[in-house]
C-alpha cells in the first residue's frame, strides 16, 4: 500500500546513463531530458575546494574552452563510470530536473552495457542511490534497445539488435525475452570522433578539438560510399605553424578515417552471428538486425553493415531514444510480468 | 509534424503504399528480384510490401525499416510511406526529440501536484497521528478519567468516538484485561471468562458490559480507599484456555504454591509474595500444595474454600479440589 502511495508522487523514470548524452523518459511524459554527459568543476584556488559550475548543455559549451580554474569533464567513459563523484553529481542534477521537486524520490531503471563488470555495475547503481532514486533497477542495454525499438522479443524467434552508443556498441540477440547471445566492444560515437582528430592531424597537419571533429561527422560523416561527394569547410591549429588555419574536408576522407572504428562494430556483429544457435540466426537472417543508437544516425551505416553481414538492416524509429524509452517499457512491464527483464549483478 | 491524411480510416491506408513502391520501381526498370538481393530481404517479402500485406511481415519495426530501405532504393521520400502505414496499424507515431530544451513542468501544472501532494500528506500525518494516539494509551487514560462519570453501558461517549474499533481489537486479542470500575476481585474473573460467570451468582449481562470496555491493566476500587492492579501476569489460564473452574488465592505472608489441574499440569509452582493476588483457570479437580498454608486465603468457585481444615501441623497444607 505504501508502494502504490508513494507512487502517486514520484514517477518512475528510466535513464539511459551514455557516455556521450544522458537521457531520461518518464512514464506517461516521453523522453524529458537528453543533455551530454558533461559536467565544469570550478577548483577554488584558495580552499581548494572544488564545485559544480555546469552540467549537461551547459557544461559541453566549456569543453575544451575552459580556464584554469575550471574543468569541464565527461566523467562517463566507454558506457561505465569514470568518475564517481561527479556522474553522481551529474545525475542528481538531471533527475532533480526532470523530476521536478516531488516529495518522494522515484524509482529508476539503469541501463548498463552487457560488458560491464559487476564492480561497474555496483558503481552505477550506487550512483543512482546517491542521486536520490528510491530504488534502481539495472537492465542490459541491448534489451531496453530491442524493447525501446518495438522489437518482439517475447516470441520464440530470434531478434537481432546493435546499439551503437557514445562509448560502446552493443550486439545481441534476444528471443523470449531473454538475451541469447551478447557482446560489447568499445567502440562507439567518440571513437569516430577520436578517429577524425587523428586522421586530421596525421594527413593535414592541424589540430582540431572534439566539438570540431563532431561536426564534421553530424554533417559529412558516412559509413559506405555514396553517390554524392559532401564537404564541409572547418578551423583548426596548424601543428607546423601554430596559428589557425581554415581547411575543407570531404565525405570520402572522413569515410578513410572511420574505417578502422567501423571495422570494429562490422566484426562484433559477425561474431555473434557466428556463436549464435543456427535456428536464431536463420530467424535473424530472415528478419534483419535493428540498429539503435546516436551511432545509427551515421549516413549509411546500415548500407555497410548490409552489405558487410548479407542480412537486411533497418534502422529503429528515433533510434537515439530506443535505450531510453525501453527503460520505461521495463518499468511498465516490470508490473506485468516480474523482473525477468533485469540484469543481474 | 505531418499528419496522416488516413486518420479516418485506420483499415486501410489512404495511400498505396505497396502501389507507389511498386510504381517507383517499375519506373526504374527494376524487377523484384533486383530489389531483394539489394536489401538483402527475402522475395517474399518484397512481394507482400507490395501487395500492403503487412501481416506476414515481423512486425512494425521492421516493416517501417523495409519501407525506409526500399524507398531510399527507389529514391523516394519515405516519410509518407511510413506515417501512412503507422495510421494503418494504429501505431502511435513517437515525438522525434527534438534537441531543444522543452520546459519540463510548466510552473501551474507543477505548483498543482506540489498543492495536491501537500494535502494528501498532511492527511496522512493527521491519520498516522490519530493512530499514534490511540496506541500509546493517552486516550484510554482519558477515558478512565471520564469514565466514571459514565455508565458502561454501549453508548460510546462522543470523545471516544475514535476509539471503539481499536478497543474491540484489543478486546479480542488480549482477552484477559477487562476494565472494572468498582468491580470485586470475583466479578473480573467473571468478566473474564463467561463460562465461569455463567456458574457464579453475577448476572452474565453485567459481566459483558464491562467486557466493553478493557484497559491495559485491571483496576479494582474495593471501597474507596485503596485499589489492587490486577496485572497480567496474575491471571493463569490453562494451555488452551480450557476449564471452567477457577481459583483465587490471596496470601497474607510469603507461601510456596504448586497447584496442577486434572491433566497435571503445573499450573502455578513456585513462591509467591505477600499481597500477591492469583486468579488460575482450569479443569478441576485441582492437585493444591500450599507450604505456609495459614497465609492463604482461597476461593473455588466462588466459594469461601475452608484451609484451615487440611492443614498439617507443620503448616503445609496438601488437598484436592473436587467440583461439587
Amino acid at each position: 500500500m505504501l508502494k502504490s502511495l508513494l507512487g502517486l508522487f514520484s514517477n518512475d523514470m528510466s535513464i539511459d546513463l551514455g557516455t556521450a548524452n544522458t537521457l531520461i523518459y518518464m512514464s506517461g511524459k516521453g523522453i524529458v531530458l537528453n543533455e551530454p554527459s558533461v559536467v565544469a568543476i570550478r577548483l577554488d584556488q584558495r580552499g581548494g575546494s572544488k564545485s559544480i559550475e555546469a552540467v549537461g548543455v551547459e557544461a559541453k559549451k566549456m569543453l575544451g574552452r575552459t580556464p584554469e580554474n575550471i574543468t569541464a569533464i565527461r566523467p562517463m567513459k566507454d558506457g561505465v563510470i569514470a568518475d564517481f563523484t561527479h556522474t553522481e553529481k551529474m545525475l542528481q542534477h538531471f533527475i532533480k530536473k526532470a523530476h521536478g521537486g516531488l516529495f518522494f524520490s522515484p524509482r529508476v531503471v539503469v541501463c548498463v552495457p552487457c560488458g560491464a563488470t559487476q564492480v561497474e555495475r555496483r558503481a552505477i547503481r550506487e550512483s543512482a542511490q546517491g542521486a536520490g532514486a528510491r530504488k534502481v533497477f539495472l537492465v542490459e542495454e541491448p534489451m531496453a534497445a530491442a524493447l525501446g525499438a518495438g522489437i518482439p522479443i517475447d516470441e520464440a524467434t530470434g531478434s537481432m539488435v546493435l546499439d551503437i552508443g557514445g562509448g560502446t556498441s552493443e550486439v545481441a540477440i534476444m528471443s523470449l525475452n531473454g538475451i541469447v547471445f551478447s557482446d560489447s566492444v568499445r567502440v562507439g560515437g567518440d571513437r569516430f570522433d577520436e578517429a577524425i582528430i587523428n586522421y586530421i592531424r596525421r594527413n593535414y597537419g592541424i589540430l582540431i578539438g572534439e566539438a570540431t571533429a563532431e561536426k564534421i561527422k553530424h554533417e559529412i560523416g558516412s559509413a559506405y560510399p555514396g553517390k554524392e561527394l559532401r564537404e564541409i569547410e572547418v578551423r583548426g591549429r596548424n601543428l607546423s605553424e601554430g596559428v589557425p588555419r581554415s581547411f575543407t574536408i570531404n565525405s570520402n576522407e572522413v569515410l578513410e578515417a572511420l574505417q578502422e572504428s567501423l571495422y570494429g562494430i562490422v566484426s562484433a556483429v559477425k561474431t555473434a552471428l557466428e556463436r549464435t544457435p543456427p535456428e536464431l540466426s536463420s530467424d535473424v537472417a530472415d528478419r534483419g538486425l535493428v540498429l539503435t543508437g546516436g551511432g545509427a544516425l551515421l549516413r549509411d551505416i546500415d548500407r555497410l553493415l548490409m552489405e558487410e553481414t548479407g542480412i537486411p538492416v533497418v534502422i529503429a524509429d528515433d533510434p537515439l531514444t530506443c535505450v531510453a524509452r525501453g527503460g520505461g517499457r521495463v518499468l511498465e512491464l516490470m508490473e506485468e510480468k516480474g523482473t525477468d527483464f533485469l540484469s543481474t549483478e | 509534424m505531418m499528419e496522416p491524411e488516413s486518420t479516418d480510416n485506420p483499415e486501410y491506408p489512404a495511400i498505396d503504399i505497396g502501389g507507389q513502391l511498386r510504381k517507383a520501381r517499375e519506373a526504374a526498370s527494376l524487377s523484384v528480384d533486383d530489389i531483394a538481393s539489394d536489401l538483402r530481404i527475402h522475395v517474399n517479402y518484397i512481394e507482400a510490401l507490395e501487395k500492403n500485406n503487412f501481416e506476414i511481415l515481423n512486425g512494425p519495426t521492421y516493416v517501417k525499416g523495409y519501407i525506409r530501405n526500399y524507398a531510399r532504393l527507389l529514391e523516394i521520400d519515405a516519410d509518407p510511406l511510413v506515417e501512412a502505414y503507422q495510421s494503418s496499424v494504429g501505431e502511435e507515431r513517437i515525438p522525434v526529440w527534438s534537441g531543444s530544451q522543452q520546459p519540463l513542468h510548466k510552473g501551474s501544472s507543477h505548483r498543482k501536484g506540489m498543492l495536491t501532494g501537500s494535502v494528501i500528506v498532511a492527511l496522512a500525518l493527521l491519520v498516522l497521528f490519530g493512530i499514534w494516539l490511540l496506541k500509546s494509551g493517552y486516550l484510554d487514560r482519558y477515558q478512565v478519567d471520564t469514565a466514571q462519570a459514565e455508565s458502561a453501558s454501549e453508548a460510546a461517549p462522543p470523545e471516544s468516538s475514535a476509539l471503539p474499533e481499536t478497543s474491540a481489537a484489543d478486546d479480542a486479542t488480549q482477552g484477559i484485561t477487562p476494565k472494572s470500575e468498582g468491580m470485586t476481585i470475583k466479578e473480573q474473573v467473571q468478566a473474564l471468562n463467561p463460562q465461569a460467570a455463567m456458574s457464579a451468582e453475577t448476572p452474565k449481562e453485567e459481566a459483558q458490559s464491562a467486557s466493553e470496555e478493557p484497559t491495559e491493566s485491571t483496576k479494582v476500587e474495593s471501597g474507596t480507599e485503596n485499589a489492587i492492579i490486577l496485572g497480567e501476569d496474575d491471571f493463569i489460564v490453562a494451555p488452551g484456555g480450557e476449564g471452567s473452574d477457577e481459583i483465587i488465592i490471596t496470601l497474607t505472608d510469603e507461601c510456596w504454591v504448586e497447584i496442577k489441574d486434572a491433566t497435571s499440569y503445573q499450573l502455578i509452582h513456585g513462591l509467591l509474595k505477600a499481597g500477591d493476588i492469583k486468579v488460575i483457570l482450569g479443569t478441576a479437580p485441582f492437585q493444591v500444595f500450599l507450604g505456609n498454608a495459614k497465609a492463604v486465603q482461597m476461593d473455588f468457585n466462588g466459594v469461601d474454600y475452608d484451609i484451615a481444615a487440611k492443614t498439617r501441623r507443620n503448616g503445609t497444607a496438601r488437598f484436592a479440589l473436587v467440583n461439587q
